[in-house]
């Protein structure tokens, strides 16, 4: 990967979610945006030109399934993590093909906020 | 013609000599007085005639016509007792006198008038005189006439006592011979020996032939007989002929009674003299009865022929021996043969028993009795086929006890043999079947006896059938006590009862059994079959399966409600923790943000610490991660995929989960895991299994744990021990996971596994440790899992998983 992560793309109806997040990565140095659904989202998206989107599947209007594709669709070198508090969440095969692997969803809560951090480095190192 | 008459005859003989000897006396006393008064010439004659007056025999006595005495003879002085001397001078009155005196009184007078009239009449007469010395004279007086002219009377005596005497004994004699005819039973008639009539009968002979003697002399025998052939009057003459010139002969007759009855009599002629006339006698004797009574014999005999010829029962006699001496034809047909020489013939020339018949033994049976009843035996018949038979045979011994024969009956009972040996055949399949069941079966009269004991009942109970038969159910079973009543009721409305999980306990724990009560009514004997399952382990797979149920419900309730638990708990503990980093990490941005309050990160952490914040904010988290533990673990609670499923070393596990045990934090320091002590007894010969490994590891590790949990603190004085055993059963590899602590109750007991059921104090554990491992066993890996327990004596978890992997 030519260009470490920078900015980055919250997605997550829940409030608290999105703080918790927000200031832990901000604390970290990253720049951040966060939008309380899909729709909002995809609004800042060309302005803010996010390298990270940290992704809710379930979200009020368009899910973050579709949200995902759209965004890959907009930008083809944007990275995603998926947070989502569904338990039995498996990947859609339309994820898949635009190169998601399993290792990118994070299951709600995570015990330690640390875990981000690590997943957000794999994704730099382009692991 | 009878005896009395022959008497008679002689009596008239007798009077005819008397007679004539007296009219030879009159004669010659009329010539005497003739001459005496013509001719005083004739002195000679004169002379003559007064000594045969003077010698006579009778006593003589003559009166003149004016009652003078004119002549007497010495016979007639002693006849009366009148001395000479006073003969001599006496008169005619005297005379008279001293006769009267010495008369019998009762003819006395009679003779005394006749004797009176005789002089005034003339007349002549008879008399017989009775004297009171006993003597008997017959008395005779006759007028004297010469020239026609009374002249006097003659009266003579002559002693007639001796003869009366013999006349009387005669008459005696001959009543005496009538009364013994007239008493015999039988007829006698007594037929002349050349006309043959009938010349007396006695009494019997008018009885039987209801005729009086008057008629019968006047009848002809044809007359008293049946009247045809042979019994008429020609061939009875024969009869009585033959008698004549043949002797005595004895037949029998057909006779006929006044009314024509005809009845059978036996005839006895004989040819006899009686007072010197040669007379048939014929002795009549009634038979009717002996006749009917050998009719009856003869009926009689007939039948007991036919009921010995046509019984269906052999009937035969034989000799200790063995010889046949009479055979009846169903004995013969029983064997096969038509005649007794035959069969006799045949069983000589070889054994024809099917076994070898023992007489000895036969003999033997009556030793110390007469007869011997059912007595069995086994023969082979002339066509080959084999018969059984059953006797009742009677030994018939002469009066030294000895035996002469035996009698007896035979009867076939091969078919019979048969229809047992299918009986036991069938009773044999049903008590294998019987005892064959799985079940108890106990059959029970309505009095509650027992009447079947099954093998099971025996497994069961450890009481044998032989013991337990005929015995109260109550006292053998008693915990069937309770169910008696049910019985009779079951007996009474014919319905059957069913009582399901009938609680026992045991030295093993609780049982489960289901009784069945199913009324017995079949040819009328009253009575149930109590019927009597173990169903402790359906009960125990129902329990584990209402318990997963409620798990899955747990799981897919779980599932429902993660997503919405999940998200409030990430914001809880992200944000407590992004805000100890905040509070407490040494961020540039903290250092700002306290410069432009007027503070420092330093005094804000001296803040915090004082006052326990980050200690608070640590708890947000552990607190909120345990929310997240709890829905976790509520989510092992649906079922998963197979992924995951290898073949594992099952013994390796375990060790391995020891080992894990062994550094677990919690274990090592609230539970000093390393003072228990674990004692393997592996089976090392176990194949490998298909199963989760890690989860099979989460199941044992949550069992050590609870183990080493319930022993902390308890039974000092023992070591605590875990003893873990694996083996081989079945189709299953069988964990068993003991440990001696404190166990537990059967309510706690039935519950362990119950989501959320906990016995420890709250906040220590979720109450899911159980109930998920127990989901992993049964629901993923398609195992069992159990618990036995009993208060103070340990807790022993046996998990089972299966050989091959079952899909799910």
């Amino acid at each position: 990967m030519s260009k470490s992560i920078q900015k980055i793309i919250i997605v997550d109806d829940e409030e608290a979610i999105r703080l918790s997040f927000s200031a832990y990565l901000e604390d970290l140095g990253f720049e951040i945006i966060t939008a309380a659904s899909a729709e909002e989202a995809l609004k800042v998206f060309n302005s803010f030109q996010a390298d990270l989107a940290i992704v809710d599947i379930r979200l009020p209007k368009m899910d973050g399934n579709q949200l995902i594709k759209k965004m890959q669709e907009l930008d083809d070198r944007i990275k995603f993590l998926i947070h989502t508090g569904s338990v039995y969440y498996q990947l859609p095969a339309e994820l898949s093909d635009i190169g998601i692997r399993p290792e990118q969803i994070l299951i709600k809560p995570l015990n330690d906020i640390n875990i981000l951090m690590a997943a957000i480095q794999k994704l730099d190192k382009g692991i | 013609m009878t005896a009395k008459g022959e008497i008679g005859r002689l009596a008239k003989a007798f009077n005819d000599m008397v007679v004539t000897l007296d009219r030879t006396l009159r004669e010659l006393q009329d010539e005497v007085t003739a001459r005496k008064m013509t001719e005083e010439a004739l002195r000679d004659n004169v002379e003559m005639l007064r000594a045969t007056f003077e010698s006579s025999d009778d006593g003589i006595i003559v009166l003149d016509s004016n009652k003078k005495i004119t002549h007497y003879n010495s016979r007639y002085l002693e006849m009366w007792n009148i001395p000479y001397e006073q003969m001599i001078t006496a008169k005619s009155s005297d005379i008279f006198n001293h006769i009267y005196v010495q008369l019998e009184g009762e003819n006395r007078d009679e003779i005394a008038n006749a004797l009176i009239q005789s002089f005034q009449s003339g007349e002549k007469y008879r008399k017989i005189v009775h004297l009171k010395n006993g003597s008997v004279y017959e008395s005779y007086s006759s007028p004297l006439i010469r020239d026609n002219k009374l002249v006097g009377r003659l009266f003579s005596y002559k002693d007639v006592t001796e003869r009366m005497q013999y006349l009387a004994k005669i008459k005696d004699q001959e009543e005496n011979y009538r009364t013994i005819f007239d008493s015999v039973n039988e007829a006698i008639f007594i037929h002349d020996k050349d006309s043959i009539k009938i010349i007396d009968v006695n009494r019997a002979a008018c009885q039987i032939y209801q005729l009086s003697r008057e008629e019968l002399l006047k009848m002809d025998v044809g007359a008293l007989s049946a009247g045809y052939e042979p019994y008429t009057s020609k061939e009875a003459a024969e009869k009585l002929r033959i008698a004549v010139t043949e002797g005595p002969h004895t037949f029998e007759w057909l006779a006929r009674k006044k009314d024509g009855t005809l009845f059978w009599v036996e005839v006895s002629l004989k040819l006899s003299r009686i007072m010197g006339n040669e007379r048939i006698i014929a002795v009549v004797r009634d038979i009717s009865d002996r006749k009917k009574a050998e009719e009856a014999l003869r009926e009689s005999e007939e039948r007991y022929r036919s009921i010995y010829e046509n019984a269906t029962m052999g009937i035969y006699r034989t000799t200790p021996e063995g010889e046949l001496l009479l055979a009846n034809p169903a004995f013969l047909k029983m064997f096969g043969y038509q005649t007794i020489e035959e069969l006799m013939e045949m069983s000589k020339r070889e054994d024809i028993s099917e076994r070898g018949y023992d007489r000895e033994d036969f003999i033997r049976q009556f030793d110390d009795k007469s007869e011997v009843r059912g007595y069995e035996s086994t023969w082979r018949k002339k066509n080959g086929q084999v018969v059984y038979l059953r006797e009742n045979a009677k030994a018939i011994r002469d009066k030294n006890g000895k035996i002469l024969y035996f009698e007896g009956l035979i009867e076939d009972i091969t078919e019979q043999k048969k229809l047992q040996a299918e009986i036991a055949k069938v009773r044999m399949l049903l008590s294998n079947i019987v005892n064959s069941m799985p079940s108890v079966l106990i059959g029970v009269d309505p009095k509650g006896i027992i009447t079947q004991w099954n093998r099971q009942a025996e497994f069961k109970s450890g009481i044998k059938s032989q013991k337990a038969l005929g015995s109260p159910l109550n006292k053998v079973m008693p915990r069937l006590a309770e169910e008696l009543n049910k019985v009779t009721e079951t007996i009474r409305n014919r319905k059957i009862h069913f009582h399901p999980k009938v609680v026992e306990e045991t030295e093993e724990g609780r049982r489960y059994s289901d009784i069945t009560i199913y009324p017995l009514i079949s040819n009328g004997v009253e009575g149930a079959v109590i019927r009597m399952d173990d169903v402790t382990d359906r009960v125990r797979i129902e329990e584990m399966m209402i318990q997963s149920e409620k798990m899955l419900m747990v799981g897919g309730l779980a599932a429902g409600m993660a997503h919405e638990i999940n998200n409030p708990l990430a914001g809880m503990i992200q944000n407590a923790q992004v805000v100890v980093n905040r509070l407490s990490a040494n961020l540039p941005a903290n250092e700002k943000a306290a410069l432009a309050h007027g503070t420092n990160m330093k005094a804000i952490r001296g803040f915090m610490k004082d006052r326990d914040i980050l200690k608070m904010l640590e708890l947000i988290q552990v607190t909120g991660k345990r929310a997240a533990q709890i829905v976790e673990s509520m989510l092992s609670f649906s079922r998963k995929s197979d992924a995951g499923i290898v073949p594992v070393d099952i013994n390796d596990l375990i060790k391995s989960t020891v080992e894990l045990a062994d550094s677990d934090y919690d274990l090592k320091k609230k539970y000093d895991f390393k003072k228990i002590k674990i004692d393997y007894k592996l089976d090392t010969t176990l194949p490998q299994i298909p199963c989760e490994p890690v989860k099979i590891q989460q199941v044992v590790l949550n069992l050590l744990k609870n183990s080493a949990q319930a022993m902390a603190g308890y039974a000092e004085q023992t070591i605590p021990t875990i003893t873990i055993k694996t083996f081989l059963l079945d189709k299953y590899v069988q964990i068993e996971i003991e440990d001696n602590g404190p166990g537990m109750d059967e309510e706690i007991r039935k519950r362990v596994f119950e989501p959320f059921f906990s016995t420890k104090p709250v906040g220590v554990g979720t109450g899911l440790g159980l109930s998920v491992s127990y989901f992993i066993i049964t629901e993923n890996h398609k195992g069992q899992m159990q618990v036995e327990s009993t208060p103070l004596q340990g807790t022993k978890f046996i998990i089972k998983l299966p050989l091959e992997r079952i899909r799910l």
